[in-house]
């Protein structure tokens, strides 16, 4: 009999309840790993987003995080295409509105360039003709509209007719309208203005060459040039976004904080139950240390596999998520393996606290005191 | 009486509970001798389990001092090591633990021992108490008597100098009294431990080299018993 075959059949005693117990532990840890994935989540998905729509730099106004509220004159694309090695400038606006019934819909404006349109995935139907009232749907806002090729809706006060659906394959895109530049600037009131500029730079330049133009324009125009990581890292830092990571993280400490009370609840239980007999096993000549090496084996026995049961479900979980529309079709929510430090690096010191106290509580006792304990 | 070594010696023991309202031991003064049987006799509430309790050092006294072949034994690392390595103690209640085998039960007593022929001392001490064909019994599957040399063997089998009995037939029919007690004194001589038993029961007290009264907390007498010295 060793300590460890001991330990197991201790468990053992109580099935159900240490069955349960890493039940609880690993919910704890799967809820964990699942928000802080769906954190992630959003910035990936921000990120994925606009690098399906560019492959370029965007160009954006100072100190602004929140993509609606951005705002560049349209003059400026003339200064940006002057620059020398900048290739291709194209610009588009981004607005949120909602329908008559309620629903909300971003909308972008794609510039009149037919090279920028030719960007544009097409599922369905056929792109706008330039200048007419006419929309392309993400399949995501489409279904959630209800709205199919041939329908018109009303946006912005103004009547739309759908003429395509697009093929983008991010939660992000999936869930835009795109419609020519000129027609949401009118329809939008705002004439003139764009939120970004995509520019894409001469072929052939080197790393040192673009990072000099990219601070070339922003010097002369002072507008902020991002690749897309950066400008999901920006947007990232939306307040909103940063609000809703903050509770993420939050949630997740909290999970984790109970499903180590759990465990802790579970042992001091365990070990309650057993004071008499931890008093026989001191009786018998064991120490302290082997006392305590005993429950902690015990707690340790159930955390870890708590704790792998919690990554199981954390990724089943995430997994499951990304497959319910309508949570799977906003944001990606793909569990990786940064997802598990947070939630691992809690859970296992927490889970040797709730072990080493009920540990040092069975061993606090007088051998005699405990074999008189009923 | 010979002029065998000291083996255990409680000086000047006393002992209370309820915050010094019930007064177990008062000023006690015993010395065991190295390989001699003691019953330790007198009424229920007397003190004697608790004169067991601080002498096996499963409970602390108030005052006194307990010494060990005329060390002073203190603190629970130190108690804990002479219960490993030369103190076995047998309950009354018997103490087995439910879920395991006879076998697993004496196991107990040498989890953390490294290596060596762990499986073939058990066997040796299952022997020993006659229980090598119920060895892989569960507790429940075992008489009380069983159940007595099944503790028996788990307090045995490190092969202490001292074994404590506390009122190890109190549990048993007459039959396996006799038996178990039988087996207790035979294993006593065969090794030459010292045996020290808490008992009401005056055959067995009678078996033992001295009978030590404890009335009221105090030692009362302190006599030889029906036993030859050895």
């Amino acid at each position: 009999m060793t300590l460890t075959k001991f330990a197991y059949s201790n468990l053992m005693r109580r099935p159900a309840r240490t069955l349960l117990t890493i039940l609880g532990i690993a919910l704890a840890i799967g809820t964990a790993v699942a928000l802080l994935a769906l954190g992630r989540g959003i910035h990936e998905s921000l990120a994925d987003g606009f690098t399906e729509r560019s492959s370029e730099l965007l160009v954006t106004p100072r100190n602004v995080v929140d993509i609606t509220a951005m705002r560049l004159p349209e003059t400026l694309g003339a200064g940006l295409a002057a620059i020398e090695g900048v290739a291709d400038v194209s610009s588009e606006l981004y607005v949120f509105t909602s329908t008559l019934e309620g629903d909300h819909v971003a909308v972008a404006g794609v510039s009149d360039s037919p090279s920028k349109w030719a960007t544009v995935p097409i599922a369905s139907g056929r792109r706008p003709v330039i200048g007419r009232a006419e929309i392309m749907l993400g399949d995501v806002i489409a279904q959630t509209l209800g709205a199919k090729i041939g329908d018109r809706i009303e946006l912005l006060d103004q009547e739309f007719e759908v003429v395509g659906i697009t093929a983008y394959g991010t939660a992000l895109n999936r869930g835009v309208a795109v419609m020519p530049l000129k027609v949401l600037q009118e329809a939008s009131l705002r004439l003139n203005q764009v939120s970004t500029y995509s520019i894409r730079l001469d072929a052939g330049l080197s790393q040192i060459q673009q990072q000099e133009i990219r601070k070339k324009i922003e010097q002369q125009l002072s507008v902020v040039v991002s690749d897309m990581q950066e400008i999901a890292d920006r947007l990232s830092g939306d307040r909103n976004i940063t609000i809703l990571k903050a509770i993420s993280r939050a949630i997740s400490i909290v999970a984790v904080v109970m499903g180590a009370l759990n465990l802790l609840a579970t042992l001091l239980l365990s070990v309650q139950e057993r004071t008499r007999e931890i008093g026989m096993l001191c009786a018998i000549g064991w120490n302290d240390r082997l006392v305590v090496s005993l429950i902690m084996i015990e707690g340790l026995f159930i955390g870890v596999l708590g704790c792998a049961g919690g990554v199981l479900v954390g990724i089943g979980a995430s997994s499951l998520f990304s497959s319910i529309p309508a949570i799977g079709d906003i944001i990606s929510f793909t569990p990786r393996l940064s997802d598990l430090v947070l939630p691992l690096a809690f859970a296992v010191p927490l889970c040797i606290v709730g072990a080493a106290y009920p540990a040092w509580r069975a061993v606090s006792m007088l051998p005699a005191e405990a074999l008189r304990h009923v | 009486m010979t002029d065998r070594q000291a083996l255990l010696g409680l000086e000047n023991i006393s002992r209370s509970f309820d915050r010094g309202r019930i007064r177990a031991l008062s000023g006690v003064n015993l010395a065991l001798r190295m390989g001699e049987s003691v019953a330790l006799v007198g009424r229920s509430g007397s003190g004697k389990s608790c004169l067991l309790n601080i002498a096996s050092g499963l409970d602390r006294p108030d005052e006194g001092r307990v010494l060990w072949k005329g060390l002073e034994v203190t603190g629970r690392r130190r108690w804990a090591a002479l219960r490993h390595s030369s103190i076995g103690i047998v309950f009354q209640e018997f103490h087995l633990l439910p879920t395991l085998t006879g076998r697993q039960n004496v196991e107990l007593a040498l989890v953390g021992e490294p290596g060596g022929d762990i499986r073939g001392r058990v066997d040796r001490i299952l022997e020993q108490v006659g229980l090598t064909e119920m060895a892989d019994r569960l507790p429940g599957e075992l008489s009380g008597g069983e159940r007595q040399r099944v503790a028996l063997a788990r307090a045995l089998v490190r092969e202490p100098e001292l074994l404590f009995a506390d009122e190890p037939t109190g549990n048993l029919d007459s039959v396996n009294a006799d038996a178990v007690a039988s087996l207790m004194f035979d294993l006593h001589r065969q090794r030459r431990m010292a045996l020290v038993i808490v008992t009401h029961d005056p055959s067995l007290a009678r078996q033992c080299e001295r009978i030590v009264t404890i009335v009221d907390g105090r030692v009362s007498d302190d006599r030889p018993g029906g036993a030859r010295t050895a």
